[in-house]
């Protein structure tokens, strides 16, 4: 009796039926799981932009050139502005401080940007003391323009209701989000 | 007359260095308008900002930056992630395939033509008849084959799969003349040969460091790896240098 359970047992796992494994997230996890919390704030100073002296890069982004300047995205934090005047010393110079940024497009020294699903329109013509001068609230889907925790894995999806997210905690989380 | 005749002059000579200068690339930049890697969501062709979000392409007018405002917004499909512009025309790539939409109407951008593929990801460059995907499978993406996918987009309401290159983890692309180069991740980066679009030839991997985007800026790449920015000097591409790498 018992050794016709164990070959049941054996079938079912070579046959699929039984999973030890799963390369892919689960959908629904209905425990807690170990992953990273957003932290909230609902400071209004945190949703203007200001620039700052250079930052370390945490969580890289996209990158993109204007003139001779690079300027890379801080996921979810603003952008790191390098000069690229000579390549040979190309590095960081500045800090363009903007929560929830991480898709970038210049022109004529207009900066295009997202905060979350907000599109951002920055004035950039005085480097030094950058101003927002357009804003169009939700004005596409937030899926993709969300900022993601910096490591893989479970992370409690953000609720912009709850304020704009200065960071990442580990925690104990419900089911919601996976970073690949 | 004399007047006349040297103003001509100096404006054939104009046009002449600025022919000879000129490098073909995917990131064809002026001087007031910037350009992102391959995988960006947004980008700007003309007094128009293009934005693709998961699903929709959405236009905006930004004539007067202080008053950009909404045009419209058009449906595409599922698992939008990349725009990247090309003359008149948009190449969006998704998990499900590539839309070429065409900006003969900047504010009416039109869907023209499609390929479908296997789920994978996918940015896209486009260089005159030839479309360069890469396919990348993996748990977020797909299932497709990783490689670097040529299109023959003479024709763009039917792009024609030309050539299938295997290459591992194909990430963001770009290209300066006849040469591309593709992001593979931890595999370093594939320098490729494209004279003949159709039989694309893998030159060289750079295996320095793990890569992910490029920007061509004429003679120098400016490539997003693992550690930071690295700078290539790639004037002769048989002498790629290490200009420099900014550290994160």
């Amino acid at each position: 009796m018992r050794s016709i359970f164990l070959s049941i047992t054996i079938v079912m796992l070579l046959s699929g039926c039984i999973k030890l494994w799963n390369h892919h997230p689960p959908e629904y996890v209905d425990s807690k799981v170990w992953g990273s919390k957003p932290i909230y704030s609902n400071d209004s100073t945190l949703k203007e932009v200001r620039i700052d002296t250079p930052h370390v890069v945490k969580n890289a982004g996209k990158i993109y050139a204007y003139q001779h300047y690079l300027l890379q995205c801080e996921v979810g934090e603003g952008f790191h502005i390098i000069d690229n005047t000579d390549p040979k010393k190309a590095s960081r110079i500045k800090f363009l401080k903007l929560l929830g940024a991480n898709e970038i497009s210049i022109k004529n020294n207009y900066l295009y940007t997202n905060s979350y699903s907000d599109l951002i329109v920055i004035d950039l013509n005085n480097i030094d003391s950058p101003h927002i001068v357009k804003r169009v609230g939700s004005a596409f889907a937030a899926h993709g323009f969300l900022p993601e925790p910096p490591e893989r894995g479970y992370y409690e999806c953000i609720d912009l209701t709850k304020g704009v997210v200065t960071g990442w905690a580990k925690d104990s989380i419900y089911y919601g989000c996976y970073k690949n | 007359m004399k007047k006349l005749i040297i103003i001509s002059l100096l404006f054939l000579l104009t046009i002449g260095v600025n022919s000879c200068t000129k490098s073909d690339s995917s990131n064809a930049a002026n001087a007031n308008t910037g350009v992102g890697g391959s995988l960006a969501r947004f980008t700007i062709v003309g007094n128009y900002l293009y934005i693709a979000d998961v699903s929709s392409l959405s236009v905006y007018n930004i004539i007067d930056p202080s008053n950009t405002s909404f045009v419209r917004s058009v449906y595409i499909g599922r698992d939008i992630e990349t725009i990247f512009p090309n003359g008149n025309l948009l190449f969006i790539g998704s998990q499900t395939g590539m839309f070429i939409y065409s900006l003969d109407v900047p504010t009416d951008p039109v869907l023209k033509g499609q390929a479908l593929h296997l789920r994978s990801c996918d940015p896209v460059v486009a260089k005159d008849s030839f479309a360069f995907v890469t396919l990348k499978s993996g748990a977020a993406c797909g299932t497709a084959t990783d490689g670097l996918y040529t299109y023959n987009i003479k024709d763009i309401t039917q792009p024609e799969l030309i050539n299938t290159l295997e290459i591992p983890t194909p990430a963001g692309l770009g290209y300066r003349d006849t040469t591309l180069f593709v992001c593979c991740e931890n595999n370093g980066l594939a320098v490729i040969n494209i004279k003949d679009e159709k039989h694309p030839v893998v030159k060289k991997m750079i295996t320095a460091n793990t890569f992910y985007d490029v920007i061509v800026l004429d003679n120098v790449l400016v490539c997003m790896v693992k550690d930071g920015i690295d700078l290539y000097d790639i004037e002769d591409v048989n002498k790629i240098e290490l200009l420099k790498n900014i550290k994160y």
